[in-house]
């Protein structure tokens, strides 16, 4: 019975990820941010992007082709990693899910370009796709990741805003009321930008 | 098109799909008195698809037009 125990403890520590930092700070990481400490932003940046990059790169390599990612099941994943499930405030955890978009699109960003470069030689290289929340209503949407990045720096320059929605609701599945948390903005506003944006970037996609 | 030009759109676009789809055109014609605003504004309604880049429920409810007024729900 013990041995059996053992056995089974130690399959499930083999995973390819690297054990996350303590967690406790970085929940402090977090308060301190929220009060405008420079240092724990800094900090927090770079303990969120290295987790994702590594659970990236792990989901990346168990995907046959390694070309479909659901970015917002790396940040789920890296959420819940990185962070105790008790006792974090949901302001809190849309803070976090904030700086997981930006981070989530760079991971992104640069593996699709990785990828394209190493492909040059080998013939014309097939868009990396990403999919987002899926909807029981229907099967989510497979975007290209370089060309949306493309039009939301665009984006960003006529309405910053605009731009940071889609990252967040897009790279990081973040609901209305945690995005409007995150910006200090009324939910509705949230509600128009987005769908406004949407229309944007649609037109801005297909080169009209 | 310019970000001031773009301020200006999307006030018209939000408002604009508020409106159930058949009267949206008619609706900016009607509201936007800026030619080259209105322009731009019934170029982006046109292409106007609900579901892109759309990924879960509950921006479902991004504009609201899938509920009908209240008097309505009641017949």
């Amino acid at each position: 019975m013990a041995i059996s125990e053992t056995t089974t403890y130690a399959k499930v520590t083999q995973t390819p990820v690297p054990s996350p930092p303590r967690e406790d700070d970085v929940t402090q990481l977090l308060a301190r941010w929220r009060k405008g400490s420079r240092e724990a932003e800094a900090e927090l940046m770079e303990r969120v992007n290295g987790e994702l990059r590594r659970l990236a790169a792990s989901y990346l390599r168990r995907e046959r082709g390694g070309q479909t990612l659901q970015p917002t099941a790396v940040v789920n994943e890296a959420y819940i990693r990185l962070l105790p499930q008790r006792g974090v405030s949901w302001q809190n955890r849309a803070h976090f899910f904030g700086i997981a978009a930006r981070m989530m699109r760079r991971v992104l960003v640069d593996h699709a370009r990785r990828r394209n470069a190493a492909k040059r030689d080998a013939g014309p290289a097939e868009p990396v796709s990403i999919s987002g929340v899926p909807s029981p209503a229907r099967e989510a949407d497979h975007v290209d990741v370089l060309a949306l990045h493309d039009a939301l720096s665009k984006l960003a320059e006529l309405d910053p805003r605009q731009s940071e929605i889609v990252e967040m609701r897009f790279f990081a599945g973040l609901t209305v009321e945690e995005i409007a948390e995150v910006l200090a903005i009324a939910p509705a506003t949230v509600k128009r930008d987005w769908a406004t944006a949407k229309m944007w970037l649609k037109r801005q996609m297909q080169g009209l | 098109m310019g970000a001031d030009v773009w301020a200006r759109a999307k006030v018209v676009l939000a408002d604009a799909l508020q409106v159930p789809p058949a009267e949206r055109e008619a609706w900016v014609v009607e509201h936007c008195a800026d030619p080259l605003l209105r322009r731009e504004v019934l170029a982006y309604l046109r292409e106007y698809d609900e579901t892109f880049l759309e990924t879960g429920r509950d921006f479902s409810d991004a504009v609201d037009q899938t509920t009908p007024p209240a008097d309505e729900l009641d017949k």
